[in-house]
């Protein structure tokens, strides 16, 4: 122990003097921590956000589009909205045999960036968040065309509250969006937090959402369009179905897509949840072997600098030898450094991604969905960190071996080195 | 002078290369306090000897007794061990640990050891008592190694190397990059602390004048090789 700890003492003070190179091997440790760590709490949390979506939902109906795009639109209000349907086709749905209960959803806005839903206030009875019933924190559900609901996290990061006055505007960015403020909306609740995509979202009537989009300026090219399409009422995006027993998902979609004017698209969200799923498990694969090669590449790093150390510490190591120095004791001493560059860089990689994550996680959400844990030390973190630590020892095995062959023949013949 | 010799070598053959040896040591002794200089041309394997005597070099045949233990056909390992235990080795130059301090490198030795019979306050005891003998003063102790002049290095590496009073002391031109003056002074402290020590001094020099500090002269070409003829005609320039 006493021997042990006077090696780890002689490998700190030798390392320290070489610290510039053994502090760019522990950036390039840093980063490759970071890159696997990323990728591997980016998919996990991916799911955990997908996964904790909305339930209780049979089926989504919209305009023709992909499976995952319907999908992602309507639970996670993410992409550009898939194309408007006439609010009317709903009497074709709810006469449908075994559908229960009908909910429309209409998007495209935002109150700063959280999104904006237009629904019923049948959506808050019907559709499940996270497995829970959702609830009211404060206040009502929407019953003027001027009031909104929001979600928990939306009402947090908007810093409003009950009685607050809220506009909307047609798209996130900011100064460039175009602002549909000739009509201010009243936060009449606020939803209890769920930890689900809704928690995101600014909850408003078709009615209001409606209102927002009409009636603005019409010297604008959308204002002129809005006008020209007020003939056909209230428009939706998609409507998400309850049915009277999951047995008949199948019949209802045949029966609706069936329907020709206008054309629709009927999801299962477990099936279209699965397809991303698969698409996602590709990407993420290759992504991790990538970072896992960049680890291994780090791990060259290591052993690269550590075996051109050994050739400039070949006197150090003649003169530990020759002073009596053990062989075990300069592989100790090769190890330590290795492990310490790496717990170093390890730390650093863990802080770097824990940065990121707090400077990128609101962009992250706001393009993807994905909500990004903050948790420091998961199972995932200890098991990746073992993984790249496995990578540095096995790093570190050659320099280590060879400080033990070289130092011999170098002890000897000293003056070749001097 | 103790009965067990400190360094007894008897008929070690040592060459690079199997079939030409180049170093034959019929005998050598050397005793508690004796002090013996090995010169001859440089480049014929002065410092490969101290290699072999102190186990650092595999012998190919013959036999070396370190305080009475056998070195020949110890295991490397053992061989580390055993000269842990008994010789100290000063080097041409570069001697020192440079990120220790002057202090660290010259505790070094008895860090090393696997049994410590010397407490820390007996150990920085010594270590003060060689220091007021090489002359070494104590505000350059916390220095780093680095920073000290190559006289005050060569002055350190020979203070450590004596620090656990070895059995066997073995120098390779430990005052070659000295002047002559200093050359001499360090040579005759090293020599009476090695004596006082009761060590057995086994230095390699070619330097001429300080052939007379030592107990025993030993030149190369006499005793300890066996040349072949190119050899002897390459050392005889």
């Amino acid at each position: 122990m006493r021997k042990l700890t006077m090696w780890l003492q002689l490998a700190m003070h030798s390392a320290w003097s070489r610290r510039v190179s053994m502090g760019l091997v522990a950036a390039s440790i840093a980063l490759a921590t970071t890159l696997v760590l990323a990728i591997h709490q980016v998919g996990a949390d991916a799911r955990s956000s997908f996964s904790k979506a909305v339930s209780g939902v049979d089926l989504i109906v919209g305009a023709k589009a992909s499976p995952i795009e319907l999908l992602l639109n309507t639970v996670f209000q993410i992409g550009r909205g898939t194309a408007v349907l006439p609010e009317q086709t709903v009497e074709r749905l709810s006469a449908i045999n075994g559908v229960d209960w009908v909910v429309p959803v209409a998007m495209g806005d935002f109150v700063g960036r959280q999104p904006v839903v237009a629904t019923t206030p049948a959506y808050f009875e019907h559709v499940r968040a996270a497995g829970q019933a959702i609830s009211l924190a404060q206040g009502e559900l929407f019953s003027a065309t001027t009031d909104v609901v929001l979600g928990a996290v939306a009402a947090q990061k908007l810093g409003l509250s009950v009685g607050s006055a809220v506009t909307f505007s047609h798209g996130t960015f900011g100064g460039l969006a175009k602002r549909h403020d000739h009509i201010s909306f009243k936060v009449s609740g606020v939803l209890a937090p769920t930890g689900a995509p809704i928690d995101q979202a600014v909850w408003v009537s078709l009615a209001g959402f409606q209102a927002a989009h009409t009636g603005g300026s019409t010297n604008s090219f959308e204002g002129l369009m809005q006008q020209a399409t007020q003939g056909q009422g209230m428009q939706v995006n998609a409507w998400l179905l309850g049915l009277t027993s999951p047995a008949k998902v199948f019949a209802v979609r045949r029966t609706v897509e069936g329907i020709d004017a206008p054309a629709l698209s009927a999801v299962m969200p477990g099936v279209a949840l699965d397809e991303l799923w698969q698409t996602l498990g590709i990407v993420e694969a290759t992504l991790r072997a990538v970072a896992w090669l960049v680890a291994v590449g780090a791990g060259l790093a290591l052993a690269a600098t550590l075996l051109m150390s050994l050739q400039t510490r070949k006197r150090e190591m003649a003169v530990l030898r020759a002073t009596g120095a053990s062989s075990g004791g300069l592989m100790v001493m090769v190890f330590a450094e290795a492990l310490v560059t790496f717990v170093l860089g390890a730390a650093a990689g863990i802080a770097l991604l824990h940065l990121c994550i707090a400077a990128g996680n609101e962009w992250l959400r706001t393009a993807t969905g994905v909500v990004l844990s903050h948790s420091w030390v998961s199972a995932q973190t200890v098991s990746v960190v073992a993984g790249l630590l496995l990578i540095a020892l096995l790093s570190a095995l050659l320099p280590a071996w060879l400080s033990t062959r070289s130092s011999l023949g170098e002890a000897l013949n000293p003056r070749s080195i001097g | 002078m103790s009965a067990t010799p400190k360094l007894a070598v008897r008929d070690l053959v040592f060459g690079w290369k199997a079939a030409e040896p180049i170093i034959h040591v019929q005998s050598l002794h050397l005793g508690a306090g004796d002090t013996a200089v090995v010169h001859g041309p440089s480049g014929c394997g002065k410092s490969t000897l101290l290699g072999l005597v102190t186990g650092v070099l595999p012998m190919q045949r013959g036999e070396v007794w370190v305080a009475g233990e056998a070195l020949h056909g110890l295991k490397p390992a053992a061989a580390d061990a055993l000269r842990r235990r008994h010789v100290g080795y000063v080097f041409q130059q570069f001697n020192l640990l440079p990120y220790l301090s002057a202090q660290d490198n010259m505790l070094l030795p008895w860090r090393l050891q696997d049994t410590q019979a010397l407490s820390e306050p007996q150990a920085r005891e010594r270590m003060r008592s060689l220091c007021d003998a090489f002359g070494l003063s104590q505000s350059l102790w916390a220095q780093p190694a680095g920073n000290l002049s190559v006289g005050q290095q060569q002055r350190v590496a020979a203070i450590r190397a004596l620090l656990l009073q070895p059995a066997l002391l073995v120098a390779d031109e430990p005052t070659s990059a000295l002047d002559a003056a200093n050359s001499r002074a360090l040579m005759q402290v090293l020599v009476q602390q090695a004596k006082d020590s009761g060590s057995a001094l086994l230095v390699v020099s070619h330097d001429a004048a300080l052939l007379p500090l030592f107990d025993q002269s030993i030149a190369f070409d006499e005793r300890m090789r066996a040349p072949t003829a190119q050899e002897a005609a390459t050392c005889a320039n």
